[in-house]
């Protein structure tokens, strides 16, 4: 992160940021990984989510409250960020963040390496 | 305040607040750790040790100053004869982490303001800053004359201070994650 604000406080949360990367809490859970790549599926094909899309359609055969627990779980570790509609606060846009992007890239670099080893093999 | 009167004002603040946490944290560490203590200088659990890191990181100079003034303050004093000692092992409880900052930033790549920054980088910078802390103390010692040759002080500092950044650097991260999933769920 570099921005015009006072370095101190720029340095504070880089610093908090790699600090929060210890915790093992951080990590996703089963079910957690298992919502994201649904979600990542229906990015990919360009859809637009809505938190109650979300709740009804995705996680499996969960209760709707379990998987709006798992989709703030994902929002917490910061794989999804929430935008509210402009023109109706009451719904709000599940979006993906930097972060998702990251983790797409890292499985797609494992996978291209696996079939990699697996033609050299 | 602006200028340079406000800069001297805002580093001897950090400075202050380094040293204050500094004294806190030794004093919990005495309270809760006590019976871990090798000697009055070596501790199997020392949690000070992850301020080293943090206020380098975070405050530079200032905050290798505040360590400096901390560490002075929370040794046991024996009156003008160790005043040289005193300062030496002050200055070397600073100069660890400043050169494992230094050290890391061109061997890891840690930026300035530490975009870029992971977890791993700090760990890599606490267990340098614990090595350089334990050979630093004793070093300091052995010039005051007071090294005794007790090879374990120096692993039990460098323990020590790995096994109280690694506690404090714990509880800070359970603690952020806590606090960032609170706030996502009141989002």
């Amino acid at each position: 992160m570099t921005t015009t604000a006072e370095p101190t406080i720029v340095r504070l949360l880089n610093l908090l940021g790699a600090i929060r990367e210890l915790s093992s809490f951080n990590e996703l859970t089963g079910d957690e990984e298992q919502l994201l790549g649904e979600l990542l599926v229906r990015w990919q094909r360009g859809e637009v989510l809505t938190v109650s899309d979300v709740m009804l359609d995705l996680g499996d055969r969960s209760s709707s409250s379990t998987v709006y627990r798992r989709l703030v779980g994902l929002q917490g570790k910061g794989m999804v960020a929430f935008r509210v509609d402009g023109r109706d606060k009451r719904v709000k846009f599940v979006e993906p963040t930097a972060k998702a992007d990251a983790y797409v890239q890292q499985l797609d670099q494992g996978l291209s390496q696996l079939i990699r080893d697996a033609q050299s093999a | 305040m602006t200028g340079a009167g406000g800069n001297l004002l805002r580093k001897a603040l950090v400075v202050l607040g380094v040293a204050v946490s500094w004294a806190v944290l030794f004093h919990l560490n005495a309270v809760l750790f006590a019976h871990l203590e090798h000697s009055n200088r070596a501790h199997w659990i020392f949690l000070p040790a992850a301020l080293r890191v943090l206020s380098v990181l975070l405050f530079q100079g200032a905050g290798a100053g505040g360590l400096m003034l901390g560490a002075f303050f929370t040794l046991p004093h024996h009156g003008l004869a160790s005043l040289v000692t005193d300062l030496l092992i002050s200055a070397s409880s600073a100069i660890a982490p400043l050169v494992s900052v230094v050290i890391c930033r061109r061997w890891i790549g840690i930026a300035a303001d530490l975009s870029g920054l992971r977890g791993l980088h700090i760990v890599a910078v606490s267990v340098l800053s614990a090595a350089a802390n334990a050979l630093g103390l004793n070093i300091a010692l052995a010039a005051a004359g007071q090294y005794k040759g007790d090879v374990e002080q120096v692993a039990t500092v460098f323990v020590g201070d790995m096994l109280g950044s690694a506690i404090v650097l714990a509880l800070i991260s359970l603690a952020l994650s806590a606090f960032t999933r609170h706030a996502a769920r009141r989002a």
